[in-house]
C-alpha cells in the first residue's frame, strides 16, 4: 500500500463524508419543503419555514464542499460527470436559487398572492432538488453509459433511477416530518404526527421496492456481500435503524425517531458506498477502460496531501461548531419579529 | 452561436450578477461589527436599531450571494471542464480551503447571527457577527487567490497524464498562493467591497436626511459609513498604485491595454478619458504626457512597454479594457470627492446638506458597484485570449461535449432567475428603507428567553 493510494483513499472518504453529511442534513430541510403545501394557513407555513430557518443555509453548504472536493481531488471524474449531467445539474442549481429566494422573500411581503407564490415555489424547488438528487444517485448505482471519449451514450432517465428518486423523496419527506415533530407543539404537532405515519409507511414501501429492484437489476451492488460476508453487518444495521424509526414513532419518542432516521440515511448511503466502491462513475459500456475510480481520477500526490491537510483540518473543525449551532436552536420554534 | 461563446456569455452574466451581493455583504459585515460593538459599549438604543436594520438587509445580500454563487462552482465542471481538469491540481486546495474554512463557517454562523438574538449572550452574538464577517472575507481571499494565479501562474509544472491530457500540477504551494499579484489583488478587492458597503449606507442615510426622517438614526449611520468611505477611498489609491505597477511588470499586454499604449515611446501618457480606434492603433482623448511613465516607473521618461513589442495575435480587446479601466477610475474619483465633502461637513457639524449633494450621495450606491464590475472586467478581459495566462487559452478551456442548445437553455434560465432575484432584491430593499427602522420590533434583542 503506497502513500499515493492512502492520500487518494482519504480524499475519497472526505468526498463521501460530505455527500453523506449533505443528504442527512439538507435531507430534512428538503423534506420540510416537500411537505410545505400540506400545511394550511400562514401561521403553520411560517412555522415550517422557520423550523429550518437558522440551519438550512449551513446544511446546503455541504453539497458545495462535496462538489469542491470532487473538483479538487478527482478532476477527471468532475470534468466528465458534470458536462454529461448538464441538464440535471442546471435543474439542481435552479432549485437552489428558487429555494433560497422563497425562504428569504416569503416573509418580506404582506399580500396573500405574494405568500402563495413563494409557498408554491418553495415546495416545487424542494421537490425538484430531491427528485434530481435521487435520479443522479440512481444512475450512479446502475452505472453510466460512458464511451471511450467520456461521452454519455444513452438516456438519462431509467425505471430504476425514477424508483430511486421516488424513494429519495419519500425518505426526505419522512426525515423532514420527523424533524418537524421535534420542532412543533400543540395542534400543529398533532397534525405533523399524522404526516409522520404516512411518510414512514411510504418510505418503508419504497425501501422494500428499491431493495428488491437493486437486488434484481444491479447485481454489482450485491456482489461485495458474497465476497466479504462480514459486510452483511451493515444491511443488518440499516434494517435495525429503519425498525428503530417505526418503534420510536409508535412510542412517541420524537427525538429518538429523528436520530434513527438520520442513522437510516447514513447506513443507506454506506450501502451505496459499499456497492459502488471504488467507482465514482461506473461505465456500463466498457467497465475496465472507461470507469472513473478514485484511483484513476485523482490529482497528483502532492496536491492530494495538501488537500488532506486543508479539508482534514477544516471539516473536523465543523464538528465543533455545527453541534453548537444546533444546540443554540434546540427546542420548539418560536416566531418573533426577526423570523422569516 | 457556439458552445464557447455561449459559455462565456453565461459565465460573464452570472458572475456579474453574483458580484453585486458578496461585496455588499463583506462591506456591511464590517459596519455591523462596528455598530454592534458600539451598542454593547454605549448601550445607546440607536446603535441597536441600526444593527438590526442593517442585519435585515445583510440577510438578503448574503442569501442572494450564496444562491447566485453556488452555480459559479458548478459551472467550472459543466461549462469549463477542460479548464477544471487543467487547473484543479494547482487550485483545488484553494477551493477546498474556501469551502471548509470560509463558506462552512459563514453559512453556519449566519443562522445564529440572524435568529440568535434571544438565545445567546450579547458577546456571543457579537462573536457570531465577527465569525460571519471573517468567513465572508476569507471566501474572497481564497477565490481571489485562485483568480490571481490565473493571471500570473507560479509554483506549477506542466505534466502530460497517461490519457494524454496536459495539466498544471502543483510544485510549490507557497508560490501558488503567493503568486505575484495575489496580495495586491486581495487588498484591492476587499477595499472595493468595503466601499460597496460604505456607500450603500451613505446612500440610505442621505435618503433619510433628504426626507427629514429618522434624523438621529441617519446621522449615526452616516458617521459610520463616511468614516469607512474616506478611509477606504484613500487606502484604495495606495492599493491601486501598488497593484497597477505589478500588473505592468507581470501582465504587460493588459497594462498597455488599460491606457491604449500601442507604440512604445518615452513620456508615455495616461488618458483622463478617450476613445480607442484599434484598427488605426490610435487613442483620441485627453492625454496627460508622461503620467503613465511616472506612475509606473516614478520618472516621466521611461517608456511603458506598448502593444507593438508584444505578440499581436494574443492581444486583448483593447478598447473595451480601456473603457472599463477608465470607468473604474472615474467612479473612484466621484466616491472620493463625496467622501471628502461629507466628512468636511461632519467635521464642521453641519448636517443640513444641500438637496443636490444629498441626491448625489443617494445615487453614490451605484459607484462602487460600477467600479467593482468595471475593475474585474478590465482585469479579466485584459487577460484574454488566455484563461490561464500563457498556459491555457479560453478557446481550449470550455467543455466540448455539451451542446449549444443546452447552454442556451441554461443561459435563459440564469438570465430569468438572476434578473428576477435582482429585481426582488431592489423592491424589498427599497421597501425596507422606506419603512425605516421603527417597525414591528416589539421586543428588545439580547433578552434571553428561558428554554
Amino acid at each position: 500500500m503506497d502513500t499515493l493510494w492512502i492520500a487518494q483513499f482519504i480524499m475519497y472518504g472526505i468526498f463521501l463524508f460530505s455527500l453523506v453529511a449533505y443528504v442527512t442534513l439538507d435531507g430534512f430541510d428538503l423534506g420540510v419543503g416537500c411537505l410545505h403545501l400540506f400545511s394550511k394557513g400562514d401561521q403553520e407555513r411560517r412555522l415550517m419555514i422557520n423550523s429550518i430557518g437558522p440551519v438550512w443555509d449551513g446544511n446546503s453548504t455541504w453539497i458545495v464542499i462535496g462538489g469542491g472536493t470532487l473538483f479538487a481531488a478527482f478532476p477527471k471524474a468532475f470534468s466528465i460527470l458534470a458536462p454529461n449531467l448538464y441538464m440535471p445539474l442546471m435543474l439542481i442549481l435552479f432549485g437552489f436559487m428558487l429555494r433560497a429566494a422563497s425562504i428569504e422573500f416569503r416573509g418580506k411581503g404582506k399580500g396573500k398572492s405574494w405568500k402563495a407564490f413563494w409557498d408554491g415555489s418553495f415546495f416545487v424547488a424542494s421537490l425538484i432538488l430531491s427528485c434530481i438528487l435521487g435520479i443522479i444517485l440512481g444512475r450512479l448505482i446502475e452505472g453510466l453509459p460512458l464511451n471511450d471519449r467520456g461521452e454519455w451514450e444513452g438516456v438519462l432517465l431509467t425505471p430504476y433511477s425514477i424508483l430511486v428518486s421516488l424513494f429519495g423523496i419519500s425518505c426526505f419527506a419522512m426525515h423532514g416530518s420527523l424533524y418537524l415533530l421535534m420542532k412543533t407543539e400543540g395542534e400543529f404537532h398533532d397534525k405533523v404526527r399524522l404526516w409522520v405515519y404516512r411518510c414512514v409507511l411510504l418510505f418503508f414501501l419504497f425501501w422494500l421496492a428499491t431493495t428488491w429492484a437493486t437486488a434484481k437489476w444491479c447485481p454489482k451492488m450485491i456482489a461485495p456481500f458474497y465476497r466479504y460476508p462480514f459486510l452483511l453487518f451493515f444491511p443488518v444495521l440499516s434494517f435495525t435503524s429503519i425498525y428503530g424509526i417505526i418503534h420510536s414513532v409508535r412510542h412517541k419518542k420524537d427525538g429518538r425517531a429523528f436520530l434513527f432516521s438520520s442513522l437510516s440515511i447514513f447506513f443507506l448511503m454506506l450501502l451505496f458506498v459499499i456497492g459502488t466502491f471504488p467507482y465514482l462513475g461506473y461505465s456500463t459500456i466498457h467497465p475496465e477502460k472507461n470507469s472513473l475510480t478514485f484511483t484513476n481520477s485523482s490529482v497528483s500526490e502532492l496536491a492530494l496531501w495538501i488537500l488532506v491537510g486543508v479539508s482534514g483540518t477544516g471539516i473536523p473543525l465543523s464538528f465543533f461548531y455545527f453541534p453548537y449551532l444546533y444546540r443554540v436552536f434546540r427546542g420548539k420554534v418560536v416566531l418573533n419579529s426577526m423570523s422569516y | 452561436m457556439d458552445v464557447e461563446i455561449l459559455s462565456r456569455i453565461q459565465f460573464a452574466f452570472t458572475i456579474t450578477f453574483h458580484y453585486i451581493y458578496p461585496p455588499l455583504s463583506i462591506g456591511l459585515s464590517i459596519a455591523l461589527i462596528l455598530m454592534e460593538a458600539l451598542y454593547l459599549k454605549t448601550k445607546d438604543p440607536v446603535w441597536e436599531k441600526l444593527t438590526k436594520f442593517w442585519l435585515k438587509v445583510f440577510s438578503m445580500t448574503f442569501a442572494l450571494g450564496v444562491a447566485t454563487g453556488i452555480p459559479m462552482m458548478f459551472s467550472l465542471g459543466t461549462n469549463w471542464a477542460r479548464y477544471s481538469r487543467f487547473v484543479s491540481d494547482v487550485a483545488g486546495s484553494i477551493i477546498g480551503a474556501e469551502g471548509t474554512f470560509a463558506f462552512l463557517v459563514e453559512a453556519g454562523f449566519l443562522g445564529v447571527l440572524l435568529f440568535g438574538w434571544n438565545r445567546i449572550s450579547p458577546k456571543m452574538h457579537l462573536l457570531s457577527t465577527i465569525l460571519v464577517s471573517f468567513g465572508a472575507h476569507f471566501s474572497a481571499v481564497w477565490i481571489v487567490s485562485f483568480n490571481s494565479w490565473m493571471h500570473t501562474p507560479t509554483g506549477y509544472r506542466l505534466t502530460t497524464l497517461s490519457d494524454g491530457t496536459q495539466v498544471a500540477q502543483v510544485a510549490n504551494w507557497g508560490q501558488v498562493f503567493f503568486s505575484p499579484l495575489n496580495m495586491s489583488h486581495i487588498v484591492h478587492v476587499l477595499l472595493g467591497a468595503w466601499m460597496s458597503g460604505a456607500f450603500f449606507m451613505v446612500s440610505v442615510g442621505a435618503y433619510y436626511l433628504l426626507k427629514k426622517r429618522h434624523i438621529e438614526f441617519s446621522k449615526k449611520m452616516l458617521k459610520v459609513s463616511l468614516s469607512m468611505a474616506i478611509a477606504t477611498s484613500f487606502l484604495q489609491l495606495i492599493s491601486a498604485d501598488n497593484l497597477a505597477r505589478k500588473v505592468a511588470r507581470h501582465n504587460p499586454e493588459k497594462f498597455a491595454s488599460f491606457e491604449g499604449v500601442f507604440t512604445t515611446k518615452s513620456h508615455t501618457p495616461a488618458y483622463a478619458f478617450g476613445w480607442v480606434d484599434s484598427s488605426q492603433e490610435k487613442v483620441y482623448g485627453l492625454p496627460i504626457p508622461g503620467l503613465l511613465s511616472f506612475l509606473t516607473y516614478r520618472n516621466f521618461e521611461t517608456p511603458v512597454i506598448g502593444l507593438d513589442q508584444l505578440e499581436k495575435e494574443n492581444r486583448p480587446w483593447v478598447s473595451a479594457v480601456f473603457q472599463f479601466y477608465h470607468l473604474m477610475i472615474l467612479m473612484w474619483v466621484l466616491m472620493t470627492l463625496i467622501a471628502i465633502k461629507g466628512c468636511y461637513h461632519w467635521w464642521k457639524r453641519e448636517w443640513n446638506f444641500k438637496p443636490l449633494f444629498l441626491k448625489l450621495m443617494i445615487i453614490s450606491v451605484l459607484f462602487p458597484q460600477l467600479a467593482n464590475i468595471a475593475g474585474w472586467y478590465s482585469a479579466c478581459m485584459g487577460r484574454q485570449p488566455w484563461t490561464v495566462y500563457k498556459l491555457l487559452k479560453t478557446k481550449e478551456a470550455f467543455s466540448p461535449i455539451i451542446t449549444s442548445g443546452q447552454v442556451m437553455g441554461s443561459l435563459i434560465m440564469f438570465v430569468v432567475m438572476y434578473l428576477l432575484l435582482f429585481f426582488l432584491f431592489l423592491v424589498l430593499v427599497d421597501r425596507k428603507i422606506k419603512n425605516g427602522p421603527d417597525l414591528e420590533e416589539e421586543e428588545l434583542p439580547y433578552r434571553k428567553i428561558s428554554q
